[in-house]
C-alpha cells in the first residue's frame, strides 16, 4: 500500500471548483513535486493531503506513522524562542527533557542554526533563519512523511540549495515520503522522483513526468537542459511560466 | 535569571519617568492652589499630610480595605465571568455575533443607572457595590478576551494541528496566549474602572469605604480631606496596575522588546 493515497479528491471554494477528481499515490521514500501555475490549487491539494482541509469529495488514505508540514511562511510562535518553537511540537512525543534538548540540538545543527540562534525570538532572526527553524521543527518530530509548501522560496540561492540537500537528503535517508509544492521547475527537477503537474483550470491533474536518476545526485546542467526541453517541447508544461495565474471561469 | 533581574531593574529605573510626571501634576496643583486659595484647592503639602494622617490612623484601615476588597472582588468575578465567556465566544463566530449587540447595550448603560437598580435590589450592602463593579467591568473584560481569541493567528492553529498538537494545548498554548495581547490592556482599563465605580457606588449608596469617607468630607466641606481620599484611591489603583498588571505583561511580552533592546531608539 502507498504511504499516501488521494482518491477522487475534489474541492471547491465558494462554488468555484479548484480541484476536480484528483487521484495520486505517493510511496514511502518517494519525493513527489507538485507544480502548476499560481492559483491552480497546489497548496490546497497539499493542505487536503496533510489533513488541514477537508475535501468536498473523495478521501485521503494515510499509511504512515507521523507527518510534518513546512509551510510557505515559517509559522513560528512569536513569543517563544527558536528552541521553544521546536520543542512545542515535540512535547507530546514520549521524549523526556534531556531527550528533547538533544533532539533540538541535533536538528538545529542540521540546518546550521547555532546554539545562540536557538535562544533568540523569531523577531530577532532573519527571514531565512526563521524558515530554517521551521524546517528544523519538521525534522525534529522524525516524520515518516513531510509536506513542503514552497518551503525554500524565502531563502537565497546558495542557502536554498544547501537546505534542499540537507532536508530532503535527511528525509530520503530515513525513507520518508515527501510531497512538495513548488513553482520552480529546477527545484522540482533536482529534488523529485516524480513531477505532477496540476491543470490550470481546476480540472485536476494534467499529467506527470518521472525523472530518471536519484534526487540530489543529478547533474545541475542536465537538470537545466531537461527543464528547458520541457518548457519548449512538452505540451504538459506549455503556459506554465507565461500564465498570469489561473484564468477566470 | 540574570536577564530577569535586569528587566526588574529596568522596570524600577523607568519609575523615574513616572515620578517626573507626578511632580509635574503636583506643580500644576500648587499653582492652582496659589491662584484659587486653600478653601477651593488646598496645597499638595497639606493634602499629603492629611493622607499620612488618614493612612496612619488604624481606624481608617478597614475603610480603605473595604473599598479595595470590593473593587478586587468585583474585578475577580468579572474575570471569571466576562473573561472566560469572552475566551469561549472568541472561538465561535456565531456566539460573537450574538453577544456583540448585547455588549453595546450593556456598555451603554451608565454605571449610575446600575447603582440605582442594584440599590433597589440589594440595599446599602457590599453586594450592591460589587454588583455595580461587575456590571461596569465584565463587558470590558469580555470584549478584550473575545477580540483577542477571535483575532488570533489561525495559521498557527493549522500548524499545530498539522503536527498533531491536541485541542487543549492549542486552546491554552495558542488561543489564550494570543488573547492576552488585547486582554491585558482591557484588564488595565478594567482595574481602573473597578476602583472608580466602587468609590462612586459607595458614595451614592452610603455603604462605607473610601466613597463613604468622601461623602463625609463633602458634608463637612473639607476639601483637603476629600482630596486626601482621592489620592489614596488613586494610589491603590497605581499599586495594582504597576505591581501586578505591568510586571506580568512585560514578562509575557518579552519577545516584543527583544528586537529593540533597552537604550536603543527605534
Amino acid at each position: 500500500m502507498s504511504a499516501l493515497s488521494l482518491v477522487g479528491v475534489k474541492h471547491a471554494y465558494f462554488g468555484q471548483t479548484v480541484l476536480d477528481d484528483v487521484s495520486l499515490s505517493i510511496e514511502a521514500g518517494e519525493c513527489v513535486a507538485l507544480v502548476g501555475p499560481s492559483g491552480a490549487g497546489k497548496s490546497t491539494l497539499l493542505h487536503i493531503a496533510a489533513g488541514l482541509v477537508t475535501p468536498s469529495e473523495g478521501r485521503v488514505e494515510r499509511a504512515y506513522g507521523r507527518h510534518a508540514v513546512v509551510f510557505q511562511d515559517p509559522r513560528l510562535l512569536d513569543w517563544k524562542t527558536a528552541a521553544e518553537n521546536i520543542a512545542y511540537v515535540l512535547r507530546h512525543r514520549d521524549l523526556n527533557r534531556s531527550g528533547r534538548v538533544e533532539r533540538i540540538a541535533e536538528v538545529a545543527s542540521l540546518v546550521d542554526l547555532s546554539v545562540e540562534d536557538l535562544t533568540k525570538f523569531p523577531v530577532e532572526l532573519s527571514g531565512g533563519m526563521r524558515q530554517r527553524v521551521a524546517i528544523a521543527r519538521a525534522l525534529a518530530v522524525k516524520p515518516d512523511f513531510v509536506f513542503f509548501d514552497e518551503p525554500f522560496s524565502a531563502l537565497d540561492v546558495g542557502l536554498r540549495l544547501r537546505m534542499q540537500d540537507l532536508a530532503v537528503g535527511a528525509l530520503l535517508e530515513r525513507g520518508a515520503g515527501m510531497m512538495f509544492v513548488t513553482h520552480d521547475l529546477m527545484e522540482a527537477a533536482r529534488l523529485a522522483h516524480r513531477l505532477v503537474v496540476l491543470d490550470a483550470d481546476g480540472r485536476g491533474l494534467a499529467g506527470e513526468r518521472r525523472l530518471e536518476g536519484e534526487p540530489l545526485q543529478r547533474d545541475i546542467a542536465l537538470c537545466f537542459a531537461r527543464v528547458q526541453d520541457w518548457l519548449v517541447n512538452d505540451p504538459l508544461f506549455a503556459g506554465l511560466n507565461d500564465s498570469h495565474g489561473r484564468r477566470a471561469q | 535569571m540574570v536577564s530577569r533581574l535586569g528587566r526588574v531593574g529596568q522596570f524600577i529605573w523607568a519609575g523615574w519617568i513616572g515620578l517626573a510626571a507626578l511632580s509635574l501634576i503636583t506643580a500644576v496643583w500648587q499653582a492652582g492652589h496659589e491662584a484659587f486659595g486653600a478653601f477651593i484647592l488646598p496645597d499638595p503639602a497639606t493634602v499629603l499630610s492629611a493622607v499620612a494622617v488618614i493612612i496612619l490612623a488604624p481606624e481608617n484601615h478597614p475603610i480603605i480595605g473595604a473599598t479595595a476588597e470590593r473593587a478586587m472582588r468585583g474585578l475577580g468575578l468579572s474575570l471569571l465571568g466576562g473573561g472566560a465567556l469572552g475566551l469561549a465566544c472568541g472561538y465561535s463566530a456565531a456566539a460573537m455575533r450574538l453577544t456583540r449587540p448585547l455588549l453595546t447595550v450593556l456598555l451603554g448603560v451608565p454605571p449610575i443607572a446600575w447603582i440605582v437598580l442594584v440599590m433597589i435590589w440589594f440595599g446599602s450592602t457590599d453586594t450592591t457595590v460589587i454588583v455595580t463593579v461587575v456590571a461596569a467591568v465584565a463587558p470590558v473584560l469580555f470584549l478584550g478576551a473575545a477580540e483577542g481569541t477571535s483575532h488570533r493567528d489561525r495559521r498557527l492553529d493549522d500548524m499545530a494541528r498539522a503536527f498533531g498538537v491536541g485541542p487543549a494545548r492549542r486552546a491554552f498554548g495558542l488561543g489564550l496566549r494570543q488573547a492576552l495581547t488585547t486582554f491585558l490592556p482591557a484588564l488595565a482599563v478594567a482595574s481602573g474602572t473597578a476602583f472608580k465605580v466602587a468609590v462612586m457606588s459607595e458614595l451614592l449608596t452610603n455603604a462605607g469605604g473610601a466613597g463613604g469617607a468622601l461623602a463625609d468630607a463633602r458634608a463637612t466641606l473639607d476639601a483637603s480631606s476629600a482630596l486626601a481620599w482621592i489620592v489614596i484611591v488613586v494610589g491603590l489603583l497605581l499599586a495594582v496596575e504597576y505591581l501586578v498588571i505591568h510586571p506580568f505583561r512585560s514578562e509575557l511580552e518579552r519577545w516584543r522588546t527583544a528586537a529593540n533592546p533597552f537604550g536603543v531608539k527605534t
